[in-house]
Formats: structure tokens, sequence, C-alpha cells
């Protein structure tokens, strides 16, 4: 039986290369990058993904990619007036965000909680950091949850939870959402803590987990050869090679 | 094993020093398996927390007294130390797993103890082996039923090997057949000669395992039972405690059979209902008639489709269907404004400030004098200006109720109303649905609470694999069919 199973699909990576991939598809928020890092970026992104996720959710992000992000710059060229604006934004959006979102996917789907403790103790950072970023880690399917939980409730009361009612009311739609929200997750966690303490869980106690987290082939590559990419497409661009 | 001496505990709610345990002298022996019953807020959970040392040392407030653990004292120490003595299993399974996966939370105590990993992969094998897990390992915990949630619960604690285990009312959100996996994994504590300490309001499932009952009261120590002694309690003494039923035998007493109303012609109607998850068939209905102003009970367990049929019948769930309210065809849209549900965790659905912002919601001003009305009828005039958090859980339900009475809803929906409700909020609950369900058109209830269905269903529909397995009024003949069902 191995400990590292689950759920990573057919490739094992060390959970601080799945943090640099987040750090790295973060640098696309700066404008200087340019469109063809972008792309590249994602496609990095997708390739682990595949490996280290599972096929259907690659080729979920892939066809979502392809639609909102892609289709619409080749459409640009045979659209005129309000649509354009309309479809740039919705495209920069998209080839901006997804790599980044998609990373953040890969690390909550595929870390188990007890490696992402490992990983954070071995960056030798403080358990009052470690626990807490644990902790959140855990607490992403629960909101998931939660949140499907009260928008259900909230189509009983007809209170919208479509687009149209979001952008027309957004100030009163948040307060509906986040009042319950707050006080469920606001429980969530105090049962947690306290599940949790009274099995152990300590600040500097010496944990001995059954994984071993370190690093591989695949994350020395990574490591090296992602952040060398981002560094040769942001010249590249800077000296008007490539947009 | 477990030594309380002179324990008073309370702590500060708002400005106010509450007493939850009052003077509690308690021994409990090695081996002994001892169950503390009483209503909520007698203080059995508060208890378990003395023992687990839950309190002082996390929950904050005023203690005195001594426990002791194995000799150990759990009120001084550190929760880290105590943890390896006292294992601790707690209500709630959404909110007590530290992992996400399932082998990570059964290993998760002995990586805090800093076992060699040869160590803890063999009492990993050891306790799979013991409680069955081998289907369970490795998987997502969101993916698992909550009695598997609550055997996993079990396995990690056992794996630890603390000499107690203490269990604060485990089968809240459990239904009949999880309820029965439950009680095999604290049969298997029982063999292995470990001392169990258990507050719980179904007491039926407990009832051979248990070698004591205490029964609390108002944060005291009442009185203990041996279990003949508390087999022996006549039923309306036991109502008098308020405690659950101890056996499914003595079930069978209901006040008046149900003198069912002829006005059976108006129906709603339900064909071919399907719905499909992920390629495979949830629900699959053909024909079926629920009669109108009556209590519904739907039974079945986990999986057989049960919220999927309440949640397409109010139109959240995508659903190819047919479904007629008194020979009229209702689509979804028109259901999804008609239909409302109570949902288990009724927090979810009260969105305001107070109890009456909440039931103007989203309901035209030339309507607020309905409004009031309803206040009045739900008596919950001295909650008007409450904030809707700030309630009990029955009094939430209450105000959801009320909120869907203001919106016109005419079908209405309970998921478990009754889960962890002691006797006495469970009977205020079932006299609330019936009286509801004489002004509203349909009201249909999932429950795995034989007693509460006895005390407010007039049918019975029994779901299985996402259709109907069997649909009968509850009328005597009905009555045993339906204890039938659960002594299965």
């Amino acid at each position: 039986m191995s400990a590292n199973s689950y759920r990573q699909a057919y490739l094992y990576i060390d959970p601080r290369t799945k943090m640099l991939l987040v750090l790295c598809c973060g640098t696309l928020f700066n404008a200087q990058m340019g469109m063809v890092a972008e792309i590249a970026v994602f496609f990095v992104v997708f390739t682990i993904g595949l490996f280290v996720h599972g096929v259907k959710s690659a080729a979920k992000i892939f066809i979502f990619y392809s639609l909102a992000g892609l289709l619409p710059l080749i459409l640009l060229h045979s659209i005129e007036g309000f649509m354009t604006i309309f479809f740039t934004a919705l495209s920069t959006l998209v080839l901006i965000f997804t790599p980044a979102v998609y990373a953040l996917n890969i690390i909550t789907k595929t870390t188990t909680v007890s490696d992402s403790v490992s990983a954070l103790r071995k960056m030798h950072l403080s358990d009052s950091v470690v626990i807490p970023i644990a902790v959140f880690f855990r607490f992403v399917p629960t909101l998931k949850e939660e949140w499907q939980s009260i928008r259900s409730a909230m189509k009983l009361r007809g209170i919208g939870t479509s687009f149209f009612n979001v952008v027309r009311r957004p100030i009163l739609n948040m307060e509906y959402v986040l009042i319950p929200l707050m006080m469920s997750t606001a429980n969530i966690a105090e049962e947690l803590a306290a599940a949790s303490m009274s099995r152990g869980l300590a600040k500097g106690v010496n944990r001995v987990p059954i994984s071993e987290v370190k690093f591989r082939v695949a994350d020395y590559i990574i490591i090296v050869g992602f952040p060398v990419m981002l560094a040769i497409l942001y010249s590249l661009k800077q000296k008007g090679v490539i947009v | 094993m477990i030594s309380i001496k002179n324990v008073s505990y309370s702590y500060l709610s708002n400005d106010e020093l509450v007493q939850n345990l009052k003077d509690i002298n308690l021994e409990i022996n090695a081996g002994e398996v001892v169950v503390l019953c009483g209503e909520s807020g007698s203080g059995k959970t508060t208890l378990t927390r003395v023992i687990n040392g839950l309190i002082p040392n996390f929950y904050e407030g005023e203690m005195s007294g001594e426990v002791t653990v194995g000799g150990q004292n759990v009120t001084t120490q550190t929760l880290e130390t105590t943890s390896k003595t006292v294992g601790s299993i707690f209500q709630n399974p959404r909110s007590q797993f530290f992992n996400v996966d399932t082998t990570g939370e059964v290993v998760f105590g002995c990586e805090n103890l800093a076992l060699p990993i040869e160590e803890t992969l063999k009492r990993l094998k050891e306790v799979s082996d013991l409680f069955e897990l081998e289907n369970l390992l490795n998987r997502s915990i969101f993916e698992l039923s909550g009695g598997e949630k609550q055997r996993i619960a079990c396995a990690s604690i056992y794996a630890v090997q603390p000499e107690v285990f203490v269990f604060d009312e485990p089968s809240s959100n459990l239904d009949v057949h999880s309820i029965e996996l439950l009680r095999k994994a604290i049969e298997i504590l029982v063999k292995n000669k470990k001392t169990v300490v258990i507050a719980e309001h179904r007491l039926y499932y407990l009832a051979d395992l248990a070698t004591r009952y205490v029964y609390m009261s108002e944060g005291k120590i009442q009185c203990e039972f041996s279990p003949a002694e508390m087999k022996s309690i006549c039923p309306k003494q036991r109502k008098l405690m308020g405690l659950r039923n101890i056996n499914f035998s003595n079930f069978s007493e209901r006040k008046e059979s149900v003198a069912f109303k002829e006005s059976c012609s108006s129906k709603l109607h339900i064909e071919q209902l399907k719905v499909k998850y992920e390629n495979t068939i949830a629900l699959d209905i053909s024909d079926l008639s629920i009669p109108l102003h009556t209590v519904v009970g739907i039974v079945g367990e986990n999986g057989a489709g049960k919220s999927t049929f309440v949640n397409a019948l109010v139109g959240l769930k995508k659903s190819n269907e047919n479904i007629f309210l008194e020979s009229k065809p209702i689509k979804k849209k028109e259901r999804l404004k008609k239909g409302f549900m109570v949902m288990q965790e009724v927090g979810h659905q009260l969105f305001t400030q107070s109890v009456s912002e909440e039931l103007k919601l989203n309901i035209p001003e030339e309507n607020y004098d309905i409004v009031d009305e309803v206040i009045e009828k739900l008596s919950l005039t001295k909650f008007k200006d409450r904030h809707p958090m700030s309630l009990s859980g029955g009094e939430k339900q209450r105000v959801a109720i009320a909120s869907a009475f203001c919106a016109g809803k005419e079908i209405l929906m309970y998921d478990e109303p009754t889960s962890g409700l002691d006797y006495k909020n469970m009977i205020k609950t079932s006299e609330l649905i019936k009286a509801v369900s004489q002004k509203s058109k349909c009201s249909i209830l999932i429950t795995h609470d034989l007693e509460f269905i006895l005390s407010c269903c007039d049918y019975i529909v029994e779901l299985k694999n996402g259709s109907v397995a069997d649909s009968y009024d509850l009328d005597k003949e009905g009555i045993n069919r339906i204890c039938g069902y659960f002594k299965k």
C-alpha cells in the first residue's frame, strides 16, 4: 500500500513543486509577460496536470480554455464594435487566470493534508504558519459543500444567484451568501480545532508522517525548467521578438 | 479508570455565567460501557469534554474539581498528552477530520505521536482488518457516507491505542444502516476491553452494549440505572424523563390510529420521474401518488435516492418527469415557486438580521399583513426582533417554516428534521409539522427516526435503489410494516 497514491493520477510531485507552479502562473498577472507566455504557461501547467491530476479534469480545463480563451482571439478578426471589447476582456481574463486557478486546483485535489504539513515544515516555516495553511486546504472542499447547500436555499427563497442578479444587487447578494456561510464555517472551524487538538496535534510536536516528501526527477525538471522558460519568454517579449 | 470528583463548570454567555455542570461525582471502571443520557442541555456533552480534557484546555470557562483518567490528571495536563489515553469521536463527521484523505486520517494520531513509520503502517494494517476498511482507504473523506465516516473515526482513534473512548452523540447524523455499522464498531471496542463513555439521545442501538446508564438533568447526575433497570422503565416515565425509546419492540404504541381522510381524491401524482447523475440513473419512479394534506414519510438507506427525490420534486434538480398536483400538471419552475425545503443545516437558509425581516424577504409589500399573521400562528412573537442565528435549532426550523408560509409555499419538504433532537424537541417538531400539514397542500419528510415517524406521519414511501419499493397508509397494518422495515 503506497501512502502516496491518494488522487495522484500517474505522477507524484512534491507539494513544494506544486506551490512553485502557482507562483509561476502568478507571474502572468504582470502585463509585461505577453500573450505567447500566457499560452505557453497554460500548456506547461496543463501537461503537468494531465499526469498529476488525471485526464478528466485536464480535458475539462482544456475545453474551457479553448472556448473561452482562444476562440475569442480568433473571432476578434471577424467582428466589430462593442463585441470586440467584450471578447477581448473575456479572453484576457481567461488567459491570465486559468493557469493559476488550475494550478491551485491541482494542489487542493492531489495533496494530502499530511504531505502539505511535511512540505511546509521542510521549508522551515514555523508551526503557527504551517497549521493554518494546512487547515485552509482542508477547508476548500468544505466551503464548496456549504456553498452548494446555501445556493439551493437561496433558490428556494427566490433570491437569485444568477449572473444578472449578482450584477444588479451585488452587495445585498453578497450579504445573503456570506451570513450563513460565515456562521457555518465558524462552527466547523471551532469543531475542527477541538477535534484535531484532542488527537494530539499541537505546535512543535514532532510528527512522523508515513509518506515521505522529497524532490524527485520530475520535480527538478519543473523547478529548473519552468522559471528558465519564463525568463526566456520575458526577455524575448522585451526585445519585441514575440507578442 | 475514570474518576470525576466534585466537578462544576460554568461558562460566560452574553455576560451571564451559565452553569453547565454541578457537583459531578462519577467513577468508571476499566472495561465499562457507560451511556450518558438526558435531555438537550442536560450537560451530557459537557461531561464528555471534561473527560477528554477539552474543558478547560480548549473551551474556556470556570471549572472546579478534579478529573483523572488512568491516574493522570486530564484537567491540568496538555491535550497532547491526554490524547494518548483518551480518544474522542464527535457528533459531526464533517468537522472532525483533519485530513481530506481517509488513509491520512486513520494514521493522523500515530503520526502525531511520532511513532516509527513501520509501527504506524503495522497499526494501519491492524485497524483496517479489524474495522474492515479495505474499500475505504485511499479515498476522499467527502465521498463517504455518514456511517463510513464514523467507522473511519473509530479506526483512527483505535490506531492510537488509547484505553478510554469518549463518544459525543455519534449517531445523530446517521441512518439505520449506518447506526448498525457504528454499533459494530463500538462492539469491537468492547471486545477489546476498552472503556467507553457515550453521550447519546438514541438509546436502542446501545441496549446490548451498555453496562450502566447515567441519567443527567440540569447539569447534575440524577440517577444511575443498570441495563435491566433501564429496560423496565415504563414508557410514561421514560417520556417524563425526556428519553428516547430503548428498544424497537415497544414502539408499536401509537395514540390514535389515523382516521384516514377520504379526501384523497386530491393527490400529488408523479409519473416517470427520472434523474440521471453522471450517466447512471439515480432515480426512476414510474408511478407514485401522494395524498395531500397529510404528512408523508420517505424512508430508505443512504444512497437510495431520498434526497434526489425531494430535490427533484422541489425543482432543484434537473429531471424528466410528469407531475400533477390535483390533476393539474406542475412544471419545474412552478414547483420551485410553490415548493420549499427545510434543510438539515437550517442555518443555511436564514439570510437576514431579524426574524421579522427574514419573513418579509422577497415578498411584495402589500402582503406584509400575512407576515404578522404567520408570526402569531407559529408563536414567533417573542423572537420577532432577534437575529435568526441566535435561536436554537428547533426555533430556527420554525422560522424557516414561517418564511415558507409567508412566501405562499404549498409543498413543504423536510430533510431529517429530528437528527440530534431529544425526545421533547422531537415531539415539538412533530406537532409543528402536523399543524403545518393542515394548512399546506403537501408535507413530505425524509427521516431515519422511527419514533418520529410514528408520532407524525400518515403515509410512508419506501425508496430502494432509486425506485419506490413500497408505499402505504400508516394504519394498524402500516405500523407493523414500518416497524418491520426498521428491524431488518
